[in-house]
């Protein structure tokens, strides 16, 4: 049997993953405009 | 295991680890208000040094060279080390307390957010020790005269590459909280005007930040690597540099005033006793302005020599930024209008806040008319415009903030017959300051010179005796900051104003160490919208 893990915990738990993945994206965007930024400005 | 234990509620470090390893909003909140003090101190000591020079035609302190580098550093420090760090200060005592959460989303990333900051602007205020001193460029950094600065320039860039990555993770830390740690019942229609602004101006910094990383990545690349992204004997075009600058240069004075926005949102309702007036349409506002920053920033180069399309296009759409804040300096008067108003510390600094501001705004209406702006162009009226917006706007409601909630972060009441000398001595010797660089720019005095014709003289004078003022009337503030964090003052209750509302208000003065182990539940009387 696996052990039970407390509700409290859980939900602490899935915010936490929610936050990460949030923070993620939001990082990748970031990255995105930067990396934009100067490929555009690349001569062809 | 309740969320107590999960953040380590007994665990409370003490002594220098507790600053450098902390975790905790309130704390890093602290952090970031004590740093943006002492820049502030930092980049004001080298705006004297630059109005001393200018209390008298031709050069008596310092080189031509050594004053555009004190310009130059001064607009670094203030807005990078000074404003931007004293809003995520505010954003990170207050935004937690605000939506019912125990703490920021991201706490470790909190912490890096901040630590990196001293790093930075040790590096940056280190080019002063380098052979050939900081860049004379001013913060706009164009080439190809930012391209002969001396070894001073990888520094910089760094630096500037530091303080972009501390506002991004900061972003990302607020988003993600504003998003996901609401308390129940915290629905995006009962959000506070500070929560909402913040969050906005995160996406902002998203956005805008990684642009300003790209322009002087490529800067370092021209001058370190031979690429010919601005160098025309390259291939390149400099004016391209402007271009990719002012698009993050428009939004970043945003990010810079948004917040001061959401500050000015929650003060002027408490003190008029009554919900602020056009909740929605000041949320819409904020957003509106946000959204249009991204599309004006060529108006910043009318000069340059652009297509007439492009001049009228960032002219109208320059123009039209004039509406969402229009409706928002409406809204808040209308929340005074039959108000039961009260006139203590905060709200003179936000009243001041929406007069002076106001005025910024008429000049910055003026600077967007491409014709006019052939005259204005960098001239003095543009250093009174954008210091308007920035140090009557923006500073003055940080200055608002801290005297709403230092009773709140400390406990105590601070003294408020000093905070109203304060106000007045500020409110005053600002207007001296800047209110005569408008005449100096309509008669042609251009901006960042250390010397200037005679007939400019009595207007500068009067300018510097402003600062001066100005500059040392600030102690009065520190001063009554540091005897309410001591202790001295009457303790504050839970709510010490009777006008305020809101979850902040809900919990004791200080807070106790995570903000709410027990997710409240919000109903519309204390969203209060």
């Amino acid at each position: 049997m696996p052990r039970r893990i407390p509700e409290a915990m859980a939900t602490a738990l899935l915010r936490r993953r929610a936050n990460i993945r949030l923070a993620l994206a939001l990082a990748a965007a970031a990255l995105a405009v930067f990396g934009a930024v100067i490929v555009n400005h690349l001569p062809p | 295991m309740t969320e107590i234990a999960l953040h380590g509620e007994h665990e409370h470090p003490s002594g220098i680890a507790r600053w450098l390893f902390s975790t905790n909003h309130k704390d890093i909140g602290t952090l970031y208000l004590c740093f943006s003090l002492l820049m502030f101190f930092v980049g004001g000591c080298f705006a004297l040094v630059v109005r001393a020079e200018l209390f008298q035609p031709g050069l008596q302190f310092v080189s031509a060279t050594t004053f555009t580098q004190m310009t130059t550093l001064h607009a670094l420090v203030m807005i990078f080390g000074a404003i931007m760090p004293a809003f995520v200060g505010v954003a990170n005592w207050m935004l937690p307390l605000m939506i019912g959460a125990p703490d920021m989303a991201l706490p470790r990333l909190n912490n890096w957010s901040f630590w990196i900051l001293p790093f930075a602007f040790l590096m940056l205020l280190s080019t002063w020790a380098m052979p050939g001193g900081p860049p004379t460029t001013g913060w706009t950094m164009y080439p190809p005269n930012s391209l002969q600065t001396g070894m001073a320039f990888p520094f910089v860039i760094f630096a500037i590459h530091l303080m972009g990555i501390s506002s991004v993770m900061g972003a990302i830390n607020v988003i993600t909280t504003i998003v996901n740690m609401r308390a129940p019942g915290m629905t995006w229609g009962r959000l506070p005007l500070f929560v909402w602004t913040w969050l906005i101006t995160a996406f902002l910094l998203i956005g805008a930040m990684p642009v300003l990383a790209g322009a002087v990545t490529m800067l370092l690349t021209d001058k370190y690597f031979g690429t010919s992204f601005f160098n025309a004997a390259g291939g390149g075009d400099p004016v391209m540099f402007q271009h990719v600058f002012w698009f993050f240069g428009h939004p970043e004075v945003y990010i810079m005033i948004l917040p001061a926005f959401g500050i000015v949102s929650q003060i002027v309702p408490t003190f008029s006793r009554k919900p602020l007036f056009g909740y929605r349409s000041m949320v819409y506002a904020v957003a509106a302005i946000a959204g249009l920053s991204f599309i004006v920033w060529a108006h910043h180069m009318f000069t340059v020599g652009m297509p007439i399309a492009g001049e009228l296009f960032f002219m109208y759409s320059t123009i039209l930024i004039a509406v969402p804040t229009g409706v928002k300096v409406f809204n808040w008067v209308t929340t005074m209008w039959r108000g039961s108003l009260s006139f203590e510390t905060p709200m003179l600094w936000a009243l001041a806040f929406i007069v002076l501001f106001t005025i910024g705004g008429f000049s910055g209406l003026m600077l967007g008319l491409a014709p006019v702006d052939f005259q204005y162009q960098d001239t003095y009226f543009v250093v009174a415009h954008f210091h308007y917006v920035l140090v009557t706007g923006a500073l003055f409601a940080i200055v608002a903030a801290v005297y709403y909630w230092l009773p709140k972060w400390t406990g105590h009441m601070y003294d408020e017959r000093l905070g109203k000398i304060h106000f007045w001595i500020s409110a005053i010797f600002v207007n001296v300051l800047f209110f005569p660089q408008h005449f100096l720019g309509l008669a042609g005095m251009p901006r960042r010179i250390p010397d200037y014709a005679p007939q400019y003289t009595e207007w500068n004078m009067i300018s510097s005796i402003g600062a001066f003022v100005f500059g040392f009337a600030q102690l009065l503030f520190v001063y009554n900051i540091v005897r309410t964090a001591r202790g001295h003052g009457a303790p504050a209750g839970a709510r010490p104003w009777e006008g305020a509302h809101g979850l902040e208000w809900t919990l004791p003065s200080p807070p106790p160490y995570h903000s709410f182990t027990e997710p409240p539940v919000v109903d519309d009387a204390q969203a209060h919208t």
